[in-house]
């Protein structure tokens, strides 16, 4: 029978340590021979997940590779008119990067998982541009615009996690980014088309983004306001 | 003489084998496709709670005095379960509500033991039974998920298989109590929503919601829960509580377990003091009569605010005590559980499908009510066990489960003279279980401790 010597409580003969506190069970006097069952289990259980997530994945990644093989192998054999087999392709690239995440490898890091996103929409525009033949249009618009996405996103992502996760801030970050987005595609479209740069409509989406942000900034730093917005929108 | 308690046991076990197949009979009668069951208004909300890394369960055991045999165990579980259609069933989602339908799956089947009880249950997994039955030694475990019943039914469940495996080992075992007559067909009354039939107050009583302290801990990865029991003698505890502050038991654990959450609070060194809350859950049974095997019980919050001052123990008892009294009574649970349902029956509520009230419910949960209490206490009270069924058995333990947050959740339960608190948390530290224990160790209980904390 051992007594723990901080807490005075009565041990298990099992405990080699005090639970409570973490002091050892010494008593030089009574040095026990045989070990004492413990009266729990050493087997730790674990939850069987009804349908794996290994055996998803590596059913839909061989369904996405047999499409893409079957299509392929049609294109070259029998309609081989025009390489049309790379649109399936990217499309099952597409769907197969942008599930990683969720049925691959969950534990990928979102800002790997958001730039292999932007990376595979790339390659598929270029695969259609080769597809077309013309890749003006690529080099203006289809490989800017996805950058410039996938910059923002990351941006906001990285904001988010080292500045403020408030909502407020976040509602920040968004309106921001949809202002630069926007006016980013009209410079871009202007660039394509060989007008004048300015903005347009633009200008329209940076207004209301402009006067929502000046609301939450109120919110934000008028103590008044933002206690008043918390007690009638608390959960 | 070995002989002859061979022949009649295994006589026994023909007899028991052909009244199960009876049973069966009578069973796939009953259990046809048209049955179902809604749940009740307290199991509307812990499948929402349900999580990769958590679920609503709890789990109780009973440690026999000789080892189990777990074919028996198999069998007599197999004879039972009928018995008990809220039980054998799968939980099942509809468009506004999820429901529950008889599961005719093999199973539930027996278990070993693990060193991590009450791990999340999915509800496809366990070919969807919501509840596990273990074996280790001499201790046989029922763990069952929340939305099928609270811990009255859960025990009905537990002794009643119990009192099967002890009439399948050749001893004569009778019914009553939380023992049921697995030859009688279900009572409808044992699965009725009890809370319908009683929540008829003419007013509902405002809730007040308070941030309370939150134990700080480091958590522990996924599939750890720390348990840690405390053993010690009713007659001493009860002692201490009635001589020593003029309180019942469970006054007196509650007043204790405040005391250890009140110096883990001043020993964290917050800039900001907050009260300290327990969430208890009170057997509504003992106030309105119900055979009810589902969940019937409600909340209430016995809470200390150290930002008034100081408190001594003795005032947190008498503190307790009055919180008690003005509480657990009936008229103030009638208004409790009329304030639960009016959501249930509001009809633009029940219209609402059901991924919006689950989103509801969670975030509702998540920001409100996991932050309203420090720690769950409950104590099941002195269990009655029918007189024959008491030479097999040493002790009871009940498991409040995995907590949702990082905390530690405690349970009381006594047989005879066997005290246990049963604390199980999913932190590291121990500090609250320190200070509760030693608190008890002061006032003279002597406590035996027994863990799997390696």
């Amino acid at each position: 029978m051992s007594y723990c010597v901080h807490c005075g409580v009565e041990l298990d003969a099992s405990l080699k340590r005090c639970p409570l506190c973490n002091t050892p069970v010494l008593d030089p006097h009574n040095i026990p021979t045989e070990e004492a069952v413990s009266p729990y289990p050493s087997r730790k259980g674990k939850v069987d997940e009804p349908v794996r997530r290994k055996d998803i994945a590596i059913i839909y990644t061989i369904f996405l590779i047999t499409v893409s093989v079957t299509c392929g192998l049609l294109n070259l054999f029998v309609f081989s008119k025009a390489p049309w087999s790379l649109i399936v392709l990217g499309i099952c690239l597409l769907l197969w990067v942008f599930s990683i995440p969720f049925i691959i490898y969950h534990k990928i890091s979102p800002y790997l998982a958001i730039i292999l996103d932007g990376g595979v929409v790339i390659l598929f525009l270029y695969m259609l541009a080769i597809l077309i033949g013309r890749f003006d249009w690529f080099y203006s618009l289809a490989l800017p615009i996805p950058l410039l996405f996938t910059f923002l996103w990351v941006c906001t992502m990285l904001l988010h996690q080292k500045v403020s996760h408030s909502f407020s801030a976040l509602g920040l970050y968004i309106l921001s980014d949809i202002s630069i987005f926007c006016i980013g595609i009209e410079l871009l479209c202007r660039h394509y088309a060989e007008k004048p740069y300015r903005i347009t409509w633009s200008a329209v989406v940076l207004t209301v983004c402009a006067i929502l942000s000046i609301l939450i900034i109120s919110l934000f730093f008028i103590p008044r306001l933002r206690e008043a917005a918390r007690r009638r929108l608390h959960f | 003489m070995h002989k002859l308690f061979n022949m009649r046991k295994k006589e026994n076990i023909k007899k028991q084998i052909s009244n199960k197949d009876n049973t069966k009979k009578q069973i796939s009668n009953e259990t046809d496709r048209r049955t179902w069951y809604r749940l009740d208004l307290s199991a509307i909300v812990y499948p929402t709670l349900q999580r990769k890394d958590f679920s609503s369960l709890y789990r109780l055991s009973a440690l026999m005095k000789e080892p189990v045999d777990p074919q028996l165990l198999q069998q007599a579980l197999d004879m039972i379960l009928p018995r008990f259609p809220t039980y054998k069933a799968a939980i099942r989602k509809g468009l506004f509500w999820r429901y529950l339908e008889p599961n005719n799956r093999p199973g539930p089947f027996v278990m070993p033991d693990i060193k991590n009880p009450c791990m999340p249950i999915p509800f496809k997994s366990n070919n969807r039974y919501l509840i596990r039955v273990y074996y280790h030694g001499n201790r046989i475990a029922l763990e069952a998920h929340h939305s099928l019943g609270d811990g009255t039914g859960g025990m009905c469940v537990l002794q009643t298989l119990l009192a099967q495996y002890l009439r399948l080992q050749g001893h004569s075992i009778g019914t009553g109590g939380f023992v049921l007559d697995i030859n009688e067909k279900p009572d409808p009354e044992e699965l009725e929503d009890a809370y319908m039939r009683y929540s008829n107050a003419m007013t509902r009583p405002p809730r007040m919601a308070e941030k309370a302290y939150r134990v700080r801990g480091t958590k522990e990865p996924f599939y750890t829960l720390n348990i840690i029991d405390g053993i010690m003698s009713v007659s001493r505890v009860m002692k201490v509580a009635k001589e020593k502050y003029h309180v019942t038991i469970t006054e007196y654990l509650n007043s204790v377990l405040l005391y250890a959450l009140l110096q883990k609070q001043a020993a964290d060194r917050h800039s900001k003091l907050r009260p300290v809350k327990i969430a208890m859950p009170i057997n509504l049974r003992r106030f309105f009569p119900s055979k009810t095997l589902r969940n019937f019980i409600t909340m209430i919050y016995p809470s200390i605010d150290p930002r008034l001052g100081d408190y001594t123990f003795e005032e947190i008892t008498k503190h307790v005590h009055n919180y008690m009294q003005f509480y657990i009574n009936e008229k103030y649970l009638r208004g409790d559980i009329t304030t639960n349902a009016a959501t249930q029956r509001n009809p633009f509520i029940r219209v609402v499908p059901l991924f919006i009230k689950d989103l509801v419910v969670r975030t509702f949960y998540t920001k409100v009510q996991d932050k309203n209490s420090s720690a769950g206490l409950t104590n099941m009270g002195a269990l009655q066990v029918p007189d024959d069924m008491k030479p097999y058995l040493e002790r009871f333990d009940i498991y409040m489960g995995q907590p949702f947050s990082n905390r530690t959740n405690c349970a009381i339960i006594s047989f005879e003279d066997i005290l246990t608190i049963n604390f199980a948390s999913s932190i590291k530290e121990a500090d609250v279980e320190q200070y509760f224990f030693c608190k008890l160790i002061q006032d003279g209980i002597p406590v035996k401790i027994e863990s799997n904390r390696s």
